[in-house]
């Protein structure tokens, strides 16, 4: 089991992404957090395989169509730092990106 | 639908090898009609009796239904000094030309298509590679490819570990720089020109500038052609017969990421002829 | 094949399409076949275990009914990602360290044999068995004309579940029939009781003479023949 955190930065409709990212780690059997700060940003807390988590980076770099993302960062997370993490899949959406949905 | 981005853009229509004095090739551009004639001195391209822009360069006939926003991508390689320069024809290919183009892109398929030649089913192993979508050239670079080829060129000898990079200059042109059997230090360029004759139809162009003077000429495009006919059964039979932007149904891995990075590519430059632009 | 356990909740068993002659499908093949539209690759395990499967790979869209049988798997033939009987992906060439999960999987419709015929549901739940009807396997056709045509041609004395009975040069036989996009129909003829090879080969004779009679009434473009390429004369070829 490997642990990684993934930005995503680019321009996006952040809620419709989230959801769009939440489809896409239940599909590929993942477990963990989105964190979203903002129609630019979206930062995913993800466990799972090591090569389903760079499924799941490479799924989420194209996006859904309304998305254009320009960059992905993924660094892996020492297990010892998420004995803390969920078992299922989680969304929160900060504020500001509650604010944006029309 | 064509869109501007699509109209303006450079397409291969021709070998110049077919230019012959007083020659009439009837051809279709994204579902229009064109003819490209020679009469003599000259060459031209023309819609019924408009004018179309054309260019002769890469051993083809290039023209544009609009007016091209960019003169034709430079391929140094291909005008090196030294270069066995092989047209090798076309193919007809019932699939869209961007399917075309990813599948040229893609590395995962060797073992499984073109067995005992370009891969091998002990070793499909997909090791990580780079890629990168250049803003400023806009274009898309796959570096430090490597895959295991027990045949890698026709003058090749038994297996090696093969080295590539694909460079996508045009959405509907991909080349691939290949380990140069013949010249350690050097890349074999291998070029796919694909003119879009409707969104789920192409003709293929496939090109070559390597160093090889030993292999005869009918071998060099006999390979090819083999191996473009492997590719061919694949491509027409894809589901959707467009390349999804928004694949949702598909499962794309680490192996995928230049065919993940091709779409980006398309989506952000909206070059939406033979894509499919809703969830699918 | 499918263990047969008639429920209360299960859709009528008109539902089962007959796509194909048990006899000639040995175990290892794989070919396209159409039920309600649908179309699927319909394969069978080393062992003999039939699949029915949406003919579209989840990794990048390839037709399935292309793939190879490995034992008890199937293998898309694009990048050889590997689907068991259950439809979930067990293998991907490209990761081979990776265990795919639960979720990466083929979509499957059901699959039944019977009465010398090879029969898919698309129905949610799977249906009752059709009727036993047995039958002895002759050969199956692709005919360029749609069914009605086909019942227009035939004299049918009786018809249920996609198989009509009739008499062909005085035989009693059943002729399976399935759609197929563009207007064509796949029919799979069985003879009531079992034949000899010299019937077999007459009655085959007469198949397709009633397949020129269908498609002079109903010509099939070109370019709809061109789109399906493969058809149950080329793929299953003709039954033993
Ligand atoms: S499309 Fe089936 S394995 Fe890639
Ligand atoms: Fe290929």
């Amino acid at each position: 089991m490997s642990f990684a955190k993934i930005e995503f930065y680019g321009t996006f409709d952040t809620r419709h992404f989230c959801d769009w990212i939440g489809h896409r780690a239940h599909k590929l059997g993942l477990t963990g957090r989105i964190e979203a700060a903002s129609s630019e940003r979206i930062t995913l807390y993800v466990q799972g395989q090591e090569e389903l988590l760079n499924a799941m980076e490479v799924a989420c770099s194209l996006g859904p169509i309304d998305a254009d993302v320009s960059h992905t960062n993924l660094v892996f997370i020492d297990p010892a730092d998420a004995s803390d993490w969920p078992n299922r899949f989680q969304i929160d959406v900060g504020p500001e990106v509650l604010a944006d949905r029309r | 639908m064509i869109n501007e981005i699509a109209l303006n853009d450079w397409y291969p229509v021709a070998m110049a090898s077919e230019l012959k004095p007083g020659c009439r090739l009837n051809r279709v551009l994204m579902e229009r009609e064109i003819q490209i004639s020679n009469d003599g001195d000259k060459t031209h391209a023309f819609e019924g009796s408009r004018v179309l822009p054309l260019q002769i360069r890469y051993d083809h006939v290039w023209t544009s239904l609009g007016a091209p926003a960019r003169p034709l991508f430079e391929i140094p390689e291909g005008e090196q000094d030294g270069r066995r320069l092989v047209a090798c024809g076309r193919v007809h290919v019932r699939c869209s030309p961007l399917r075309a183009v990813e599948n040229f892109l893609d590395i995962a398929h060797f073992p499984y298509v073109h067995t005992g030649i370009l891969g091998a089913e002990d070793h499909p192993e997909v090791e990580r590679y780079d890629v990168e979508i250049d803003d400023e050239k806009d274009e898309v670079w796959a570096r430090q490819v490597k895959f295991f080829q027990p045949q890698a060129a026709k003058s090749a000898e038994g297996g090696i570990m093969a080295d590539y990079m694909y460079r996508v200059p045009a959405p509907t042109t991909s080349i691939l720089y290949k380990t140069c059997p013949a010249r350690v230090g050097e890349w074999d360029i291998i070029t796919l020109f694909v003119q879009p004759v409707s969104e789920t139809t192409c003709d293929v162009w496939p090109w070559m500038a390597l160093y090889d003077d030993e292999t005869p000429f009918n071998d060099l495009v006999q390979f090819q052609q083999t191996i473009f006919m492997q590719d061919r059964s694949i491509l027409e039979n894809q589901i959707p017969a467009l390349l999804p932007l928004d694949p949702k149904m598909e499962t794309p891995t680490r192996a995928d990421l230049t065919s993940i990075a091709y779409r980006r590519w398309l989506k952000r430059r909206r070059m939406f002829y033979g894509a499919q632009t809703i969830a699918a | 094949m499918t263990q047969q356990s008639p429920s209360p909740t299960a859709k009528p068993s008109s539902s089962w399409i007959p796509v194909a002659l048990s006899a000639g499908f040995r175990p290892g093949s794989n070919i396209r076949v159409f039920a309600d539209g649908n179309d699927i690759a319909l394969w069978s395990s080393f062992s003999g275990k039939l699949s029915a499967w949406v003919n579209r790979c989840p990794h990048r869209g390839m037709r399935l009914s292309h793939g190879f049988v490995r034992g008890e798997m199937l293998a898309c033939i694009y990048h050889g990602w590997h689907f068991a009987q259950d439809a979930n992906c067990k293998y991907i060439p490209a990761h081979p360290e990776l265990v795919p999960g639960e979720m990466i999987c083929a979509q499957a419709h059901h699959a039944h044999e019977q009465d010398g015929l090879l029969w898919v549901s698309c129905a949610e739940e799977e249906p009752d068995a059709p009727a036993r009807l047995p039958g002895f396997g002759v050969r199956s056709l692709l005919i360029d004309a749609p069914r009605p045509v086909l019942a227009g041609v035939l004299e049918v004395t009786h018809e249920a579940q996609g198989r009509w009975e009739l008499t062909l040069a005085d035989q009693p036989v059943i002729l399976g029939v399935q759609d197929w996009p563009e207007g064509r129909t796949g029919v799979h003829l069985l003879t009531k009781e079992a034949v000899s090879a010299e019937t077999k080969k007459m009655l085959s004779r007469e198949l397709e003479a009633m397949r020129r009679t269908c498609e002079a009434i109903a010509p099939v473009s070109a370019s709809a023949s061109a789109s399906v390429p493969s058809g149950p004369s080329s793929r299953s070829g003709d039954a033993a």
